[in-house]
Parts: C-alpha cells; structure tokens; sequence
C-alpha cells in the first residue's frame, strides 16, 4: 500500500507505477523515452573497441530489434584492458571483434537479434547504411567517420559519432536533413591527418601512427553519452547539429553547436552561403 | 584587436593580436605551434559555439578581448 504522502520521484506517477518484473520495466519508467519506439529500432554499431564495447552493452540492454556490429579486426590481447565483451580466450585465438562482441552480447539479452558483420565500413554504402534508424561510429580514423557521416546524412539516417584520446571524448549528433554534420565540423588540422594516413594513390599508408592513449572510464563517459544520444533521438527528443566534448582532467562536459558550412562537401562545399546557418 | 586562446589540454592561455580578416584557421596553426602541440586534429569554440575555422575573425563574430579555446578533437575509439 503506498500512502498518498508518500512523494512519488518525477518520472513515476499513478499511471505507470508498477511493480513488474520484467526485463525493461525501469527503463520504460524514463517518461523522456518511447521505449517502443527504442525497441523496433535497428542499429548499427560501427566499431567494436574501447567505445564500441560500451555503446554494444548499453543498446543491447534497450532491446532493440536489431543490433548489428560492424568491425574487421581480430581480438588482440593488449584490447582486453578496455573492451570487456572479449575474454582472453578470444585474444589467444584470434576471434574476430564483431564475433566475440557479439557472443557476448547474446548472453547478456536473448530477445535481439544480433548481428555480425566482419568488414571495413567503409566497403558498406547507402543503400546498406538506409537499412538502420541510427548508426553509431566508434571508429578510430576520420576516413572511416567521413563515410559513415556522408552515406548515413544521404539516406537521412541518424549518425552519432564517438571519439577518444585519453582523458578527452567526444560525441557528435548527426540529424539529417536539417542540421551540421561531422564533416562541417572538419578544420585543415583534419585533413593534414587525413593526408598523413593515406598516400597520394589513395592507399592507406603503412606507416607509424601515434598510439592513441585509452582509459577504460573515459570510454565508458563518452560512449554511455553516445548511446543516450542515441535513444533520445529515436525517441524523437533530441536535435542534431551538437557536439559534446568530455575532459577527465576536470570532469567537465561541454555542450557545442555545430553550424552548417566551413568545408563540407555533404553541404556544398567551401563555404557555401546558401548553407550558412 | 586581442584574443585570448586557452589551450584545454594544458589549461594554459595566451593573448594573440589578429585582425578582423586573420582566418581562425591561422590562429588554430599558431597556437598548436606555439604550444608544441603534436600533429593531430583540433576543434575551436567560442563558448558554446564551435568556430568554422575557414572563417575570418570578422566572419565569427568575434570581438575584442574573447576568449576562444582550442581543443583536441579525440580520434580514437
Ligand atoms: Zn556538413
């Protein structure tokens, strides 16, 4: 019996108080999600490392309809001090990430169907990526975040992008039609990086690249932002042209909008007047 | 007019003299220069405002004695 002086929390009223059990029951007491909504939706999760791990737990813990984890690299031992879907097992054989992720995934939530898909994203295009209601980027090249932002926007597909460096994370949302993409936010810094990692025949170049550091807290902020992003605008409560940027040192969290413009080929080029927001 | 650039990294700042017309781009080079920072990608933002850095100083709005910071943009994941 609950006393009516009892001060119910914000998000619990008369009408969805309840006492189930069952597996969403919490969750569908955040009023801020559609939760059905949530659950018939299709995912993407591009890139199964340090940020990917997370974004993984946290959308299979929603129940999505579909999830599926696109990464073409093999389990690594020096990946399992920040990537907690693989065992050490799957380090000592070799088993591909999208393989092992999703192993584990299945153990954690029955009800979705998962989906590995062992390959370079980049080898995907937009008829491919229009079969999602978001994709998430937990890559760790802009070449790869460019595709995944260009071919998602041409669809009008969400697009969610996660980066990490130490202490430092970041999250961009991508909401076609309207609003900033990832490549608006793209400065000459970027493409001298780009211009480092491929050589002038448009291969990738084999040569020594800074090894980025990753600190397993940091990982799980950037990516638990990432996913909410995610959920919310499957929910239809969040608006696209915003970047979030993470910095550990303080634990502060800042929120910035992108404009529509600078150098983005998605938007029509250099500084196209038409697109100036 | 002056601008002070803060370096998120390291939380240290600098004032810069620029012109309306200096290309936020310029500043962002100077200040990874200056600061010895490594070859890597980074973002500018005024506020709550990521700065296009094809823009002029002019162009961005920016005004005598801002502050505008200069962030690493994370590339790993
Ligand atoms: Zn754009």
């Amino acid at each position: 019996m609950i006393s009516d002086r009892v001060a119910l929390p914000r998000q619990m009223n008369r009408d969805n108080f309840s006492l189930a059990s069952g597996r969403y029951s919490r969750i569908s007491l955040v009023t801020d999600f559609d939760l059905s909504t949530i659950r018939q939706s299709r995912i993407c999760v591009v890139g199964a490392g340090a940020l990917g791990n997370e974004v993984l737990k946290n959308m299979v813990l929603y129940g999505p309809k579909k999830l599926t984890v696109v990464d073409n690299d093999r389990v690594e031992k020096s990946n399992l001090g920040r990537c907690f879907l693989f065992t050490s097992s799957d380090a000592r054989a070799g088993r591909k990430k999208a393989d092992a992720a999703i192993e584990s995934l299945g153990r954690m939530n029955e009800e979705v169907e998962l989906e590995a898909l062992v390959s370079d994203a980049r080898e995907f295009d937009d008829e491919f990526f229009s079969g999602f209601d978001a994709v998430a980027g937990c890559v760790d090249n802009i070449s790869s975040r460019l595709h995944l932002n260009s071919n998602c926007y041409h669809r009008n597909i969400p697009y969610v992008d996660g980066g990490l460096d130490g202490l430092m994370g970041r999250v961009q949302v991508v909401i076609p039609p309207s609003g900033a993409c990832y490549q608006c936010s793209l400065n000459a810094t970027h493409m001298a990086v780009l211009d480092r990692d491929f050589t002038c025949t448009g291969k990738e170049a084999n040569i020594h690249r800074r090894m980025v550091p990753s600190e397993p807290s940091v990982s799980a902020i950037t990516a638990s932002i990432e996913s909410l992003e995610i959920v919310k605008l499957l929910s239809g409560t969040q608006d696209g042209g915003i970047m979030f940027i993470y910095n550990g040192r303080k634990n502060e969290l800042d929120r910035i909008e992108v404009q529509i413009g600078g150098e983005c080929d998605v938007h029509g080029g250099v500084n196209s007047e038409n697109n100036e927001a | 007019m002056k601008l002070e650039v803060k370096n998120a990294q390291n939380g240290n700042s600098t004032l810069v003299e620029v012109e309306g017309s200096t290309k936020l781009q310029e500043l962002l080079d100077s200040a990874v220069e200056f600061w010895a920072m490594t070859n890597d990608a980074y973002l500018l933002k005024a506020g709550r405002r990521l700065l296009a850095a094809s823009k002029t100083v002019e162009e961005s709005g920016l005004s005598d004695g801002d502050i505008i910071e200069l962030l690493p943009d994370p590339e790993g994941g």
